[in-house]
């Protein structure tokens, strides 16, 4: 890992089309600003994560336990924002 | 035809143009790049979509608009669209991936999946915003294409010559 050590104000360049400004440091956070083009996808890490750990719960659901589900959905007593009905 | 070993359902015959490939993978799931759908009436209105590499590992997919009435504002970049290999006139269909807490079904629309219908490419997106969560919870209706709302209704009528 290339580790570089920037003042305020100061920019990083990745190849042409991508930099990275420091706009602000207060207490633990550091403030970014990311200049780069349509094509590049700009998230932070978390966002990745969340959706790796859905995909991995997701990839647990039964078979029975759909099966349940889109009975009830079908016959219209699908359980709404986790209400218990019958 | 090809035949896929899977836990669930045992050995399925597919058809090899029916194979939907990911270039990178599921989030997770990178190593598995081919997925197949299998559609059990028993399950609709979601659809199983299974690897064709791992037998063990299937989702449970939908529409998302069984989750949301919002416009779902999915925008590809250009980098999305070269994944897909996307040309003018293609057709794309979103979907995604759906899980169960408690009898909770939620929807992940914040990592819907885009398949080109034509050449079966497809990529797990990341979407931008807050609008949409990693789960969102089921809706009791949804929005529907106006075709299949009228489907039953409209008149049926030849065009004049």
């Amino acid at each position: 890992m290339l580790i570089l050590t920037r003042k305020l104000g100061e920019n990083i360049r990745i190849g042409d089309k991508i930099k990275i400004s420091i706009l602000d440091v207060k207490g633990g956070q550091v403030k970014l600003g990311i200049e780069a083009p349509p094509h590049v996808a700009v998230h932070r890490e978390e966002i990745y994560e969340r959706i790796r750990d859905e995909n991995q719960r997701a990839s647990g659901v039964s078979p029975r336990g759909l099966r349940e589900v889109a009975n009830a959905f079908r016959v219209g007593k699908h359980k709404r924002q986790g209400r218990e009905g019958s | 035809m090809i035949e896929i070993e899977t836990h669930e359902w045992g050995t399925l015959k597919v058809k090899e143009d029916t194979i939907i490939h990911f270039q990178d993978g599921l989030l997770g799931f990178e190593e598995l790049c081919d997925f197949v759908f299998v559609d059990v009436a028993e399950f609709r209105p979601f659809v199983w979509f299974s690897s064709v590499e791992d037998p063990q590992v299937r989702f449970a997919v939908a529409d998302p608009f069984y989750f949301s009435t919002k416009a779902y504002d999915v925008s590809l970049s250009a980098a999305d669209e070269a994944g897909l290999e996307l040309e003018e006139g293609d057709s794309i269909a979103i979907f995604v991936i759906v899980s169960i807490d408690n009898g909770q079904v939620t929807g992940n629309l914040k990592g819907p999946i885009v398949l080109n219908t034509r050449n079966r490419r497809a990529k797990q997106l990341v979407v931008y915003g807050t609008s949409f969560p990693v789960r969102q919870p089921m809706l009791n209706r949804r929005v529907v294409p106006l075709h299949s709302a009228v489907a039953n209704a409209a008149v049926k009528t030849t065009p004049a010559a």
